[in-house]
């Protein structure tokens, strides 16, 4: 379907440069033009709509990962309790027992806008459809019109070129870098906030060229959607002041930029301190300051510029020597001390990690910890964008050609944003639009020239009989021969770029990671599906009080929120590290040290994943020196790195592990009865590590029972054994009853007498 | 003012006491004068005087292997550490003593011994290091007859992070067990580098207003502009930051020879980077002279009124990177296969 779209783009910009030469058919073509503009829009939404569904038709239509599972609670709990108590919602059923204030701490714009679309189905349009269809469908259809903000970014910023506009439309809506957040079930904030991002940038660059209030107050208005969806958009917040900024240092102010950025900034800002979660954030936070001190500065470009309207010239340059270094000294003085005085927040974490790189890997384990911060390498930007990774310079050499003022803004974006991908594999997701903007600048360049062909044709065929001009003749085959050769190994560029994209997406990025796909077949060739997770949620939904504690790594917080519906201690939320480093240190302890903890926090339940037998490398073994390093951030004198290593420094699970390794908890519950399962009772094989399991080396479970293991042993649930009823130590219970015939001695326990 | 024989005796003895442990301050002022940066160096021949009683000031001893071949990472580290310990301390009591109106002559030394350095081999031995950054302190002794065993081992802050803040743990924690006053860390000023930091400056505004219009042309430069930024994109595009935060290795060592390329799409040698950013300018190169200079060239003869040449000029020079173009997009996806075996698609071979 996109090949059929790129070439009719190609036709179109045919028809728009035949329109010039052809003034009686003017109106006939203009109408044919617009009927074929019409026709490709609807071929990119359905082109970016459909490509997104792989999920849903060989799955079903589910939730995907993590962060969707609790985007999907809170839409439901908005759906069922009204705007008012969703953004005062206080969760007590996450981070037992702080909970968590979640209406202040989420942006909401996701979910109103998807609760919406489906009280506007419902209450409205009187089409009955379930909340969690709207949501799953959600990320395809907004990428539908991430295109046509595309195409009109891209039209705005290059010189007016529809061509441009189209392919980078067409590109936005197959490229893998995007695709790879926005399939169906994918329902995470990224969804929305992409479009939200193309759409502010467009506003703003319409606003910027036309200097219109109007263009500006949307663009700020689009700004305020953003930050009520996503906390990326501080990265707007950041790039179109500095946008601005190197306006001013080439010389380019305008009165244009001074009305667009002041409208945009004041009802920008104004706006989006009314998110709760955001609130002063704006003018406190330094991510902030810099949108700040732009705002700042064009104040003193506006009032020089009327002050050189007035004075002479020799005195307008005193006067802008004083004011400048005034300026400049009051300003960085006034940063200092307010973050001094503590007025002004320190930076965040995250950002910090982008800048020094070093500084997450030694001050936040839990953000080093998530895959989504690692640097990207190499392959990556290849296989989200394949060919356009290479056209992208290209078209930003281009642009340096022209350089107008919008043009400055792609180049920033591309240059800042490139540098960004290369550290955090998560904004690759921010890179892919610009790529493909300035991919479609480079090949609309290569088609502008290239398809101007209609004279060389006309020519070569009307003089066919006219010998005198066979010298003419030849040389306009040549020219045609050329541009048609041109024109169409870069037809065969797009079509293996669409076939990439749709492999990408098949292979790559449809799966929920919910259900998983094993790699064998059944007898009729249909995939055997393995849905341990679901199996095991399901599990604790039927059977265990509906008030009991579940505690598990964070990474299923929201999982076991969201699908079995009961009380977590932490989530994918990462909002309180003691609290992770606790569940991580109880993992990390010994039995008896982990169930006095998990004791003291009410637990019932310990859930945890393992995927030895399945060959699943995500498990928690291999996550499990995340939750040594982050306790140890806490407890360095009880929780030890080094000492869950062999002494040659390996991370091993077979007979080599270390001691503190195998009298972990969550060694011990990996393996329990593991041993065993392949037929020798004494031995058995770790898919995921290679390791050979011995009988001996795993210790028993006194404190905790097993409940539940789901078909794969992909899910494995633990219950907490009751306090002994005469207040024994329940390892000395165990003892006693796996112990008949021995006599073992028991402590009496003390008994102290009860004061009160 | 009466004075009775008990306490003449009493103030006697004191004295005594008093000029015999400023003896002992006294050498151990001069040993650590005649060290390096206020630091006593302990070798076989000098370190039982040293840490012989009696004396009335507490001596640190750091044992250490600066050595590159031993490998001790944190001995390195803590080498400047130690030293600008011993500085802070001596900054602010030049004669190693605490508070001689309150608490008397008591001090504190450092002493330190790098086993690289020839002949303090029994200074390990005797005490028994089997492994090093050590710290071990001597305190304060009246007895004269007591032998140099008598010490306690200080736990050293391995974990700490390096610099400063471990110098901050390592003070504190002496003012705390030593009972130290006005004890905080000094950090020498490096007189040199600021000197040579300000004459850069200076030198560089004197070059920038002598060439101003030269400099201006530099920074006003667009195609100059233009090339750092496509490089910077191309090379952040490549995994460039990967190879900084990861610090992969250049390339392999595989079976056959050199190993160019890592499997896998979560890994990569330094070398790849440049082979691919090598791939993607030669590509977008010839896309740009595609745009450019084929319309050019065109122009060019068609101005002069050489049909002929304009065409099979242009004819040419588009094959010619159209073929380019077909070979390096080749060559990248035979190179991404590498990376990615699973992947389907490809032109050449």
């Amino acid at each position: 379907m996109s090949v059929e779209t790129k070439s009719t783009a190609a036709q179109s910009a045919v028809a728009a440069s035949t329109t010039k030469n052809n003034g009686s058919y003017k109106k006939i073509l203009a109408t044919v033009s617009l009927f074929l503009k019409l026709l490709i829009f609807i071929c990119l939404i359905g082109a970016a709509t459909t490509s997104r569904l792989f999920s849903v038709i060989r799955y079903e239509s589910i939730i995907h990962e993590f962060d969707p599972w609790f985007n999907y609670r809170a839409t439901r709990y908005l759906v069922a309790n009204g705007f008012h108590k969703f953004l005062n919602w206080f969760d007590d059923r996450t981070w037992y027992p702080l909970g968590r204030v979640t209406g202040g701490t989420l942006y909401p714009g996701l979910m109103t806008s998807s609760g919406f679309v489906w009280y506007f189905m419902n209450h409205i349009l009187k089409i009955q459809i379930d909340i969690r269809n709207v949501c799953v469908l959600f990320a395809p259809a907004f990428s539908g019109i991430t295109a046509i903000f595309m195409y009109l970014f891209t039209k705005n910023c290059y010189n007016d070129d529809s061509v441009a506009g189209f392919l980078s439309a067409a590109f936005i809506a197959i490229a893998p870098g995007y695709i790879s957040r926005s399939v169906a079930g994918s329902y995470d904030n990224e969804a929305i906030a992409i479009t939200l991002l193309m759409s502010t940038f467009y506003l703003w660059i319409k606003a910027m060229r036309t200097g219109s209030i109007a263009w500006a107050c949307s663009a700020a208005l689009s700004y305020f959607y953003m930050v009520s969806a996503w906390g990326g958009y501080v990265f707007i917040t950041n790039l179109v002041p500095l946008h601005v900024f190197i306006l001013l240092l080439m010389g380019r102010y305008s009165s244009k930029i001074y009305s667009a950025y002041s409208v945009w900034y004041c009802i920008g800002t104004l706006a989006s301190m009314q998110i709760p979660f955001v609130g002063f954030l704006p003018i406190r936070s330094n991510d902030h300051m810099a949108s700040l001190g732009v705002f700042g500065l064009l104040q003193f470009f506006m009032f020089g510029d009327y002050i050189k309207s007035k004075i002479s010239s020799a005195n307008f340059k005193i006067f802008l020597k004083t004011s400048v270094v005034a300026l400049i000294s009051i300003g960085v003085l006034g940063v200092f001390s307010l973050t001094y005085f503590g007025l002004i927040a320190p930076w965040t974490g995250r950002f910090y990690s982008l800048w020094d790189t070093d500084y997450a890997k030694i001050h936040i384990p839990i953000i080093a910890s998530v895959s989504e911060h690692q640097p990207t390498a190499w392959p990556s930007f290849f296989f989200d964008t394949q060919f356009l990774i290479w056209l992208f310079p290209c078209g930003v050499f281009l642009l340096f050609m022209e350089l107008q003022d919008e043009h400055v803004f792609i180049i920033v974006y591309s240059v800042l944003c490139s540098y960004f991908a290369g550290v955090m594999v998560r904004l690759m997701l921010t890179l892919t639009p610009i790529i493909c903007a300035c991919a479609a600048i480079a090949l609309s360049n290569v088609f502008k020239y290239n398809l101007k062909i209609w004279r060389s044709i006309k020519f070569v065929i009307k003089n066919r009989k006219d010998n005198r001009k066979s010298n003419n003749r030849f040389t306009e085959l040549c020219t045609l021969i050329g541009k048609l050769i041109t024109v169409l190994t870069f037809l065969g560029y797009l079509i293996l770029f669409v076939q990439h994209c749709t492999w990408v997406t098949s292979n790559a990025y449809s799966s929920p990671s919910v259900v998983l796909q094993s790699g064998n077949h059944n007898e009729d060739g249909s995939p055997i599906f393995i849905d341990d997770f679901r199996e095991a949620y399901s599990w604790l939904r039927y059977n265990t009080a509906e008030d009991s504690k579940v505690a598990a790594w964070w990474d299923y917080g929201y999982q076991i929120g969201g699908m079995a519906d009961r009380t977590t201690l932490v989530d994918n939320n990462t909002w309180n590290n003691t609290h992770i480093a606790i569940v991580g240190k109880a993992m990390a302890s010994e039995e008896s040290i982990s169930y006095e903890i998990f004791k003291e926090h009410d637990v019932d339940y310990v859930l945890i994943i393992f995927g030895g037998l399945l060959g699943y490398s995500g498990d928690d073994i291999n996550k499990f020196l995340w939750m040594v390093r982050i306790s140890e951030g806490i407890w360095p004198e009880e929780i030890n790195e080094p000492s869950f290593f062999t002494p040659d420094g390996q991370y091993r699970v077979d007979s080599a592990a270390s001691e503190t390794m195998k009298n972990c908890l969550m060694y011990k519950m990996s393996y329990h009865d593991y041993p065993g399962i392949f037929g020798n009772p004494n031995e058995s094989t770790d898919r995921v590590r290679g390791a050979t399991i011995e009988a001996k080396h795993v210790p028993d479970l006194k404190y905790f029972e097993e409940v539940f293991t789901s078909e794969n042993w992909l899910v494995r649930i633990y219950k907490l054994k009751d306090e002994d009823s005469q207040g024994r130590d329940l390892a000395d219970v165990y003892d006693l009853e796996h112990s008949a015939g021995k006599k073992v001695v028991m402590k009496k326990p003390k008994l102290e007498p009860r004061i009160e | 003012m009466k004075l009775s024989s008990k306490n003449i005796v009493l103030f006697i003895f004191a004295l005594f006491a008093c000029l015999s442990e400023c003896a002992s301050n006294k050498k151990l002022l001069k040993e650590t004068k005649r060290g390096f940066r206020n630091v006593i160096k302990l070798t076989d021949s000098n370190f039982k005087s040293i840490l012989k009683p009696a004396r009335d000031s507490y001596v640190v001893v750091f044992l250490t292997a600066t050595q590159e071949d031993i490998g001790c990472t944190l001995c390195q580290a803590m080498e400047p550490e130690y030293y600008t310990l011993a500085e802070s301390w001596f900054k602010t009591h030049p004669d190693g003593l605490n508070d001689p109106k309150e608490t008397g002559e008591k001090g504190l030394f450092f002493a330190r011994a790098d086993y690289s350095e020839a002949g303090n081999s029994q200074v390990f031995q005797h005490f028994k290091a089997a492994q090093v950054p050590l710290m071990y302190v001597f305190g304060p002794s009246d007895d004269p007859t007591g032998d140099i065993n008598t010490f306690q081992q200080l736990n050293i802050p391995a974990s700490t992070p390096a610099g400063d803040q471990r110098i901050e743990v390592l003070i504190n924690s002496f003012v705390h067990h030593f009972g130290l006053k006005n004890y905080a860390i000094y950090k020498p000023v490096d007189y040199v580098s600021k000197a040579i930091t300000a004459s850069a400056f200076f030198l560089v505004v004197f070059l920038f207003k002598k060439f101003n219009n030269f400099v201006s042309k530099i920074v006003k430069s667009r195609i100059l502009w233009a090339v750092i930024s496509t490089a910077f994109i191309i090379i952040m595009c490549n995994g460039y930051m990967f190879n900084k935060i990861r610090n992969s290795p250049y390339a392999g060592n595989g079976k056959n020879g050199v190993e160019y390329f890592q499997g896998g799409m979560q890994n990569q040698f330094a070398i790849e980077t440049q082979i691919v950013t090598f791939l993607y300018a030669s590509l977008g190169l010839a896309v740009l002279f595609l745009v450019k200079l084929v319309p050019y060239l065109n122009q060019y003869y068609l101005k002069q009124q050489k049909q002929y040449n304009a065409a099979t000029s242009s004819l040419l020079l588009t094959v010619i990177l159209l073929a380019a173009v077909f070979f390096f997009s080749s060559a990248l996806m035979f190179v991404f296969r590498i990376k990615y075996p699973g992947y389907p698609f490809k032109f050449l071979k």
